[in-house]
């Protein structure tokens, strides 16, 4: 199984992200307009942890 | 100075009975055909005196009547504080407040967990006013919520099931967020679990919500004291 853990960015909507082993933690910037999670279709944060594909996120540590 | 407050009702029902009961022992002691120039002069005297009396008196009741009635018009008024939806429909009508409707769909994987933290935009609080939660299964995923930096969680469920809060009417401004919200959705079951929630709520500018609070608190502590009653009449 992969190691996954470390802290990534969704190159899309720039929501950062931290894997822990299956603890998937995400923060959410919300904006006067509104508050939308996930902010786009297919953002890899709205995965399972089974599924989410790191090398679409940019890591950050 | 404290200003009295009155019973209107009594106040003129009092003021009334007053004026007839002078009216009266004025009647009762109206001189004779035999009564001196003297007797008819001091009973005038006398009737200007009751007159100028009752005048005054009528006079001070229908000021107390008025000062209750600008309190009672103060407490109604206090409806647009302390009822919810009112509060913020004035909030939402006059642009300090923002509508945020937000619903999310999650999967969680086995033995995963899904943790999101919300910040508020900034110069913001949340204030909620409805939330429902949807589980694909009940009895399988823990929910654990933070708000702001409160040590003990504000919500704890081991077993979540689907359930709706309508935070407005069970708990008015129970649940205000001043910057960040954490939820944490655990599932102890070995296949795929999602949740779906919905919220309802404003965002509200921190200064106009601090000073708000302050007034209510000042207005709570002003009428939940019961006015001084003059009964008396």
């Amino acid at each position: 199984m992969i190691n996954k853990n470390g802290t990534y960015k969704c190159p899309v909507c720039e929501v950062i992200g931290t894997i822990d082993d299956r603890t998937i933690s995400v923060r959410v910037q919300c904006s006067e307009r509104g508050t939308a999670w996930p902010t786009h279709r297919d953002c890899e944060w709205s995965k399972t942890i089974d599924n989410i594909d790191i090398s679409k996120l940019e890591r950050i540590s | 100075m404290q200003r009295r407050r009155v019973v209107p009702g009594i106040i003129v029902g009092g003021a009334s009975l007053t004026l007839v009961g002078a009216i009266a022992a004025l009647i009762a002691s109206t001189p004779g055909e035999e009564a001196t120039d003297s007797e008819k002069i001091d009973y005038l005297i006398e009737a200007s005196n009751t007159q100028t009396g009752i005048i005054s008196a009528l006079a001070q009741q229908i000021t107390d009547l008025n000062g209750t009635l600008k309190d009672i018009r103060e407490i109604n008024g206090l409806d647009f504080a302390f009822d919810p939806m009112r509060y913020i429909t004035w909030k939402l009508r006059s642009g300090e407040a923002l509508p945020n409707i937000f619903s999310y769909y999650q999967l969680i994987g086995p033995a995963g967990t899904f943790s999101v933290t919300y910040t508020n935009p900034e110069g913001y609080v949340w204030i909620g006013i409805f939330q429902s939660i949807t589980v694909s299964q009940s009895g399988v995923i823990q929910f654990i919520g933070f708000v702001d930096d409160e040590l003990f969680p504000k919500s704890f469920v081991p077993r979540l099931v689907s359930h709706s809060i309508n935070w407005s009417i069970t708990i008015p401004f129970g649940h205000v967020i001043k910057e960040i919200t954490n939820l944490a959705f655990t599932n102890f079951d070995i296949a795929d679990q999602w949740i779906a929630v919905d919220t309802m709520g404003i965002y509200l500018r921190s200064d106009v919500w601090e000073r708000d609070s302050k007034l209510m608190d000042m207005a709570a502590t002003k009428y939940t004291t019961p006015p001084e009653v003059i009964n008396d009449k």
